[in-house]
């Protein structure tokens, strides 16, 4: 990615957010100012506010929007504290989370002050009243994904369409919501909204996609987190959910592991993650995941400006080459 | 007995309580009075009439109340726990997720109601009592979260009634004073009465 950024000028407005970030995490509540300065500094991608970024280069408003850029990665970063709580995650990002440090609650309380801190930046912008609408479709689309997910857990009888309505909501909304928030704030005409919502979707969705293949195929160091912590919690990702479509010798034995909720521990997690792996899960999710990114390249062709089409191909690259 | 105007505020509060093919009361385990889904409302409408805005803006702003309500008792209520005992309905996931839903609600509620000029009034509320938790669970202060917030709620509704009111109402402290004793009088007395389903909300109506 940071190839991508440098051949942009990405990477010195990331670094205009990182600042924004900075300053608007400097809370007057000390307590909850130093966690969330913690979750900022435990690094992240950025990929929310690179698309915010990206739609409003083709509006020449890139300095513009870091404000919102800004808060929308701290709307991400609130959604992750939560579901560190939801997960019972101990580490993100190869640091301890809130919630293993001080409680559950505690991390929900700072997780909520960080999204009202967001809701109150985003206020103050141009178009402001579009721009909360957004944020109010995307907090209870965001949570019904998430209430889904735990409806769901160690359900092996769940579909693709199942998988996609949830991470359709859990990832794909917020980064179509980065792309379509932008595109308002830059006064976009309704069609380019339109255009760059589904950009962000079909990215969303590869980018979960490739995430979930990920947290199969990758080692706990480089992930930062467990490997195959999404199954030893019984969230059923598109590589199992495929897998599970197939007739093989070891089926009934990996079905019956998910079901009993691996009471071997890591060591059955790792054994039942093999058989995925073997039986072509990671390599079926990719193939499933290219159709999202063709779909992105179609609504990007749709785009007047060159210059643009040029860095969200380049984006979309990023997405297909990307280690963790 | 439930009056006409409970009746209303009901009918417009049930659908948020939905989620998909169930309810909040389904999904946790926690229980609910019969006030903590009409008391709001009850407050915004005598408050509404005290500051003579239209009726529907009050019952709006009893609407949002709610909600925020919710919100608040829902996360206030998240459990700590390991996932051994983190299962579905259970105090730790089910509430973090509900509470953030009833927040998305009420932003959009607030957004459907072009209320977006009481949103301060909302976030300051919400920015007051997660800054209060987080004291508490450090052991700074030792209020007792359900009165206070109800209290501090309360006064919000009265703030967001006399920005409603417009710059030439002038009356917003004695609103928020109104507003305490109508809390202080009407709440054990008509609302404290515990009420644990859908079911029994609906045939309230």
């Amino acid at each position: 990615m940071l190839k991508i950024l440098e051949m942009h000028g990405m990477k010195e407005r990331l670094r205009d957010v990182e600042a924004y970030l900075e300053q608007a995490l400097d809370f007057e509540h000390p307590a909850i100012r130093e966690k969330a300065l913690n979750t900022l500094h435990a690094g992240g991608k950025r990929v929310r506010p690179a698309l915010a970024i990206m739609t409003a280069s083709m509006y020449g408003k890139e300095k513009e929007i870091i404000p919102l850029a800004a808060a929308l990665e701290m709307v991400h970063m609130a959604s992750l504290i939560h579901d560190d709580v939801v997960d019972q995650a101990d580490t993100r990002r190869g640091q301890a989370t809130i919630n293993a440090e001080t409680g559950n609650r505690y991390a929900i309380h700072v997780g909520d002050y960080v999204l009202m801190k967001a809701i109150d930046m985003i206020r103050a912008l141009p178009n402001s009243n579009r721009l909360l609408q957004i944020m109010a479709e995307l907090s209870i689309e965001m949570s019904l994904g998430e209430v889904e997910q735990l409806r769901s857990t160690f359900d092996v009888n769940q579909t693709v369409e199942d998988y996609n309505y949830r991470i359709d909501r859990k990832t794909a909304i917020l980064m179509a919501s980065s792309c379509q928030a932008a595109a308002v704030a830059c006064g976009a005409s309704e069609q380019d909204i339109d255009i760059f919502y589904q950009i962000g979707y079909n990215l969303g969705m590869e980018f979960q996609i490739q995430d979930d293949i990920l947290d199969m195929s990758r080692d706990s160091q480089k992930l930062g987190k467990p490997a195959g912590s999404d199954l030893a919690h019984g969230i059923m990702t598109l590589p199992t959910i495929l897998v599970l479509q197939k007739e093989f010798a070891g089926k009934e034995e990996l079905i019956h592991s998910i079901k009993s909720q691996f009471p071997g521990g890591q060591a059955e997690v790792n054994r039942a993650i093999s058989i995925i792996i073997r039986q072509g899960g990671l390599q079926d999710a990719e193939a499933y995941g290219e159709g999202y990114l063709a779909q992105a390249t179609a609504c990007i062709e749709q785009l007047p400006d060159v210059k643009l089409k040029k860095q969200l191909m380049s984006g979309v690259k990023f997405l297909r080459e990307r280690a963790f | 007995m439930v009056g006409e105007f409970e009746v209303i505020c009901l009918q417009h509060l049930i659908p948020s309580l939905r989620v998909k093919d169930v309810t909040i009361f389904d999904l946790l385990a926690q229980e609910f009075h019969y006030g903590e889904f009409v008391f709001f409302s009850q407050l915004a409408a005598y408050l509404g009439r005290i500051a003579a805005i239209p009726a529907k803006d009050a019952q709006e702003i009893g609407h949002i109340s709610e909600l925020v309500y919710l919100y608040a008792k829902i996360h206030i209520s998240v459990k700590e726990g390991t996932l051994e005992d983190a299962g579905f309905r259970s105090g730790v996931q089910m509430p973090v997720l509900l509470g953030d839903l009833f927040l998305g609600r009420f932003y959009r509620m607030l957004a459907e109601c072009q209320k977006e000029n009481c949103l301060p009034v909302y976030l300051d509320y919400m920015k007051d009592l997660n800054s209060r938790e987080v004291d508490r669970l450090e052991q700074r202060n030792h209020a007792e979260p359900d009165a206070y917030y109800r209290n501090l709620l309360a006064q919000k509704v009265a703030e967001a009634v006399a920005v409603l009111a417009g710059e030439a109402f002038t009356e917003k402290e004695s609103l928020q004073v109104a507003a305490e004793n109508y809390l202080r009088e009407q709440w054990q007395l008509v609302y404290g009465e515990r009420i644990t389903s859908l079911a029994q909300l609906e045939e309230k109506l």
